[in-house]
């Protein structure tokens, strides 16, 4: 695993695991993998990896659970996406609207983004196989999220 | 516990690497040595390995004095050094020859090790390349089961991808009370497999610290050129503006330690942390 420098390395482990929650590669109530298995796994120090696992236990992603490891907490997949949410929200909207003010951005165009198929597309495809995490996104904007990936023309399957 | 006290050594007496030289490393950690070319890493490992006796001072391996070569302190300590010739025999003789002084020897990581390296099936250690010879000596080096690995610039002749798959038998071996050194001007190739940096330079130890404390204490990021620099320590010209270390505000917001420009800073004087 390659690791940025913004941020230390020991979050940017939790935060690989909680994708990996959100993704359901580790069910909710399901064993995560030990510290061990997973300091082997991306070649990171152990010690690096337990600290690591001590925010994620604090923040109710995990649990340990005497003398079997640490599992994964039921809601954990909801409480890490409203997480996602509130930081998106409290932190980047502010940063991507005052750089809209800066460069003269409006709502418009934004809408026009959003709203855009091939946008979508991209999101879509990005995140094959994932459908949850698109109904989520979906179910959030307020729109229904009746269609399913793959379905819409030319979105999923194109390059 | 590696215990070296009041260290005196060189190759010729009027040129001695280290002198008045101490150090203490407590077990069960994966200890970086970093140094320029020259500053006695090497030594320093052969030394607590007992391959080079000090003229004067103790150099203590778990607990015993390392230039006198105990079988016991043997059995406990692994030395990968830089460079060796491997005999042109199988790599299953090798074993059966070298296995037994190491009674923790595991067959089954040793293994472990060489698949992951992608090296298989029946070795003879006369037709291996250079970095396959590195990959062999290193998977045999992580399964002996020894206390102490000692390993010096073990990256050197790996190719990227053997990069990655070290960090990863280096990490799947790390057990409880097992302290490994690994020396190296490399620190790219093992950053996220320390826990503790050590920075020699000019026969003096410049930094000795966990990285946990380092990055408490200090903060390194990017910041634009022309920003506030009170704070800053050192700063090192970046695409994206500048690299700097920074006094830490105690925040207990941890940063990412970039061992390059800590071991720029320190051996450039702006920096020297011990604890």
């Amino acid at each position: 695993m390659n690791f940025a420098e913004n941020q230390p390395i020991y979050r940017q482990i939790a935060r690989r695991l909680e994708d990996e929650v959100v993704a359901g590669a580790y069910g909710e109530d399901e064993r995560a993998p030990s510290v061990r298995e997973y300091s082997a796994l991306l070649g990171v120090n152990v010690n690096t990896v337990v600290k690591a696992y001590d925010t994620l236990a604090q923040d109710g992603t995990i649990q340990q659970r005497r003398g079997m490891g640490y599992y994964v907490t039921p809601g954990a997949r909801q409480a890490i996406l409203a997480r996602r949410r509130d930081d998106f929200l409290s932190r980047r909207v502010p940063e991507f609207v005052s750089e809209m003010k800066r460069l003269g951005v409006g709502v418009a165009d934004i809408k026009d983004a959003f709203e855009r198929p091939d946008h979508l597309g991209t999101v879509r495809k990005e995140k094959a196989g994932q459908h949850t995490v698109i109904a989520e996104r979906r179910d959030h904007l307020g729109e229904v999220a009746e269609d399913r990936p793959g379905q819409r023309p030319g979105a999923a399957d194109t390059i | 516990m590696i215990k070296i006290q009041n260290l005196n050594f060189g190759y010729r007496k009027a040129w001695p690497v280290f002198e008045n030289f101490s150090l203490e490393l407590p077990e069960g950690k994966v200890y970086g040595l970093l140094g320029k070319n020259g500053t006695g890493k090497s030594t320093l490992l052969y030394l607590v390995s007992g391959l080079l006796r000090p003229w004067s001072g103790t150099v203590e391996t778990d607990g015993y004095e390392a230039r006198e070569r105990r079988p016991e302190m043997l059995s406990e300590v692994m030395l990968v050094p830089e460079e060796y010739d491997l005999p042109a025999i199988s790599l299953e003789r090798y074993v059966k020859i070298n296995a037994p002084f190491y009674p923790n020897f595991s067959r089954e990581l040793l293994e472990g090790n060489l698949r992951e390296f992608e090296l298989g099936g029946d070795i003879n250690l006369g037709r291996l390349s250079m970095g396959q010879k590195k990959k062999v000596i290193i998977s045999f080096a992580l399964a002996a089961g020894t206390k102490y690995l000692l390993m010096d610039e073990p990256t050197n002749g790996l190719d990227i991808p053997s990069k990655a798959q070290f960090r990863k038998v280096v990490a799947a071996s790390m057990t409880e009370g097992r302290t490994v050194i690994i020396s190296t001007h490399q620190v790219r190739d093992v950053d996220t497999l320390i826990d503790h940096v050590v920075i020699i330079n000019n026969r003096e130890v410049l930094i000795n610290s966990s990285l946990d404390a380092l990055a408490s204490s200090y903060r390194f990021e990017i910041r634009q050129s022309g920003a506030p620099a009170d704070d800053v320590i050192y700063a090192e010209p970046s695409l994206q503006g500048n690299y700097v270390i920074a006094r830490g505000q105690g925040s207990g917001d941890n940063s990412f330690v970039n061992l390059e420009l800590l071991f720029n800073a320190v051996t450039v004087g702006a920096l020297n942390v011990q604890q």
